[in-house]
């Protein structure tokens, strides 16, 4: 409980260090973005009235303060390109992403687990060896390249499933979280719901191969070594069906270590959204980075930066309660 | 069995010495080969590649950039081993000259993470205190970063470029190095050989160059080829989304990008790139499996 209750302190320790790196690195780098601006040919009028409306002529210390104040109040400013409150930008843009790298972590702990328990309850056998090749393959594909892969044998070949975009254009829906998913159940717009889930395929999986390669290698280590332990030998020789070793002696014992890897994983896994939404024409926070990245409004890319590190961040503690929650031994301390 | 004939030249022409040390030399690494063959493969395929990569103005007639509208979208096989893109650009060629690109950010930003991220974790062991804990926790922060991500936010402080990717991908590898690096020299410094040195008058510097550098030294070597694997793959993702070396510049990560508008009529053109990037990460991660194989026992002794 004591524990728990210090990763809850910290937290906001984390996400202030997490915000105040990403604005070192994006104003205190030689060449920053916010004076790339300036390089500009622009006349020095204009220039001085643009950083007098970004604040830029403030001292970097006052600039800070300004960023952390309204960062605490959850204001993440002004996109400097479009002069939309980045707020909505990201209201707009967080549930696609989210949605993705959920979606991509279902397939890639279905697959990854499984795939790991039988490489490891069959050891160097045929289908060990199976599983062991296409982890390793699944490990070294780039994300963007399995996309188009997909793309091209199930969108374009086989016609079976969309090249890209969220929905199909022109069907609607109601928007109440902007999860699509879930907008589409409680108002119980199957169509909707159908051709959302359809366009969600090919990316998630695209994502969540590589996801499961490691996973994958992870869970066959972590299973191996668990089934070489005492109690698993006492647990076969008191004449327990092996499926019984393999899962309640086993199993559940491997998990602690999978579960911490499952929790880094989705690092990679937003990373791997954040790339593979330009692939799908994904309106997520990718997009948002890319084009904030390509027309230089760092406020876009420093708030979207800082809520992908964020959601990561959430999530690694989510899965140390989670963790608390699976090991009885932990439970008490 | 090729493959094991050619690593066993490479080494031996590396290494150039007396008669009898060749000889050694060329038998352990026969001996390596054997035991791990698909790392030997690996190995052949980073080497020729790289190879050809050095040589590519020797190996092949066309230019790597410039448009030859009249043989555009040619089909692989014929003329043409991988096909001709949009632009009617050798694909091969393109392939040649744009390993230069991927396979150097990729070579260039392990050795430069590997290198800070080792002095910051020998500083760090060794200095204790303070220092240690800030250097730590700065650590710590980088890696509350989905790494892609962090390499992201800096090319895009820096602007895009091929420099500016290098580095980019070895800010995100350093925090890995750090750590590892801070955790065994910490478990060196009370080892009793270096207490020892240090009872006979040994300075830092001694201790540093003789004991510690040394017997971390293979350890960094696991973690680099396993760092190398993912700043390829980064190199190349990067360069995917345009953040890296510029058009009409070769590069695999590039290609891809440039050829996915023609996956409806011409496939090969995004294909081909990604089947080298997947090679090239893959005998990464075989010779990686077999150096942390090979060294593992050496560590545990």
């Amino acid at each position: 409980m004591k524990y728990l209750l210090s990763r809850l302190l910290w937290l906001p320790v984390v996400m202030w260090a997490v915000a105040t790196l990403t604005f070192v690195v994006l104003r205190l780098v030689p060449g920053n973005a916010a004076d790339a601006i300036f390089n500009l040919n622009l006349p020095i009028e204009q220039i001085e009235q643009f950083k007098a409306q970004w604040d830029l002529d403030k001292p970097i210390t006052q600039q800070y303060l300004a960023f952390m104040g309204d960062l605490l109040r959850g204001d993440f400013g002004v996109s400097m390109s479009s002069a939309v409150p980045i707020n909505r930008l990201l209201y707009e843009r967080i549930p696609p992403t989210v949605e993705l790298a959920v979606a991509a972590m279902i397939i890639a702990t279905l697959i990854g687990v499984s795939a790991g328990v039988i490489s490891a309850v069959t050891r160097n056998r045929a289908l060990d060896f199976v599983v062991r090749s296409s982890s390793l393959l699944g490990m070294s594909v780039p994300w963007f390249w399995t996309a188009i892969v997909l793309i091209i044998v199930f969108a374009v070949q086989l016609r079976w499933l969309p090249v890209g975009g969220r929905i199909a254009g022109g069907m609607d829906y109601e928007r109440i979280t902007n999860f699509m998913l879930i907008d589409t159940l409680i108002t119980g717009n199957w169509a909707a719901l159908q051709s959302h889930l359809r366009h969600l395929i090919l990316p998630a999986l695209a994502i969540g191969l590589t996801s499961a390669g490691f996973i994958a290698r992870l869970t066959r280590g972590a299973m191996l070594e668990v089934m070489s332990k005492d109690y698993v030998r006492a647990a076969r020789a008191k004449g327990l069906h092996e499926r019984a070793v393999v899962f309640k002696h086993g199993f559940r014992n491997a998990l602690l270590p999978i579960l911490t890897f499952l929790g880094l994983q989705f690092g990679a896994l937003l990373g791997g959204a954040v790339i593979t939404e330009m692939v799908f024409s994904w309106p997520g926070l990718g997009r948002l980075l890319l084009d904030g990245i390509l027309r230089r409004d760092y406020p876009v890319v420093q708030a979207t930066v800082i809520v992908v590190a964020f959601i990561y961040v959430i999530v690694n503690l989510a899965v140390d309660l989670a963790y608390h929650l699976v090991d009885p031994r932990l439970r008490n301390t | 069995m090729a493959a094991t004939q050619t690593v066993q030249r490479m080494t031996s022409a590396n290494v150039m010495v007396q008669p009898g040390a060749l000889s050694r030399a060329a038998r352990r690494a026969l001996c390596f080969a054997r035991r791990f063959k698909a790392a030997a493969a690996g190995l052949v395929f980073l080497i020729s590649i790289s190879l050809g990569a050095i040589f590519a103005p020797l190996l092949s007639p066309h230019h790597p950039t410039q448009p030859n509208i009249p043989e555009r979208f040619k089909l692989p096989g014929g003329q043409y081993v991988l096909g001709t893109d949009d632009l009617g650009r050798d694909i091969a060629t393109r392939i040649l000259y744009g390993a230069r690109n991927t396979l150097a950010a990729g070579v260039l930003s392990v050795a430069l993470a590997s290198l800070i991220g080792s002095v910051i974790g020998i500083a760090a062991a060794y200095r204790g205190g303070w220092l240690d804990n800030l250097l730590m926790r700065l650590m710590d922060v980088m890696l509350s970063f989905p790494a892609i991500l962090l390499a992201i936010l800096v090319v895009a402080s820096l602007r895009p470029g091929m420099a500016n990717l290098v580095i980019a991908i070895a800010f995100s590898l350093i925090p890995t190095f750090a750590r590892l690096v801070r955790s065994v020299v910490l478990g060196l410094t009370h080892l009793e050989h270096v207490a020892a040195s240090r009872a006979l008058g040994a300075g830092d510097r001694h201790i540093i160059v003789r004991h510690i550098v040394p017997n971390t030294a293979p350890l960094i070597l696991i973690q680099a080829t396993a760092a190398l694997a993912v700043a390829i793959s980064t190199a190349a993702a990067l360069n995917y989304l345009g953040l890296g070396v510029e058009p009409p510049q070769p590069d695999w990560g590039l290609m891809v990008a440039e050829g996915q508008k023609h996956v409806f009529s011409a496939a090969y053109i995004p294909l081909i790139p990604g089947v080298f990037i997947t090679i090239a990460v893959l005998s990464v991660n075989f010779i990686g499996d077999a150096v942390r194989d090979y060294l593992d026992p050496v560590l545990k002794r």
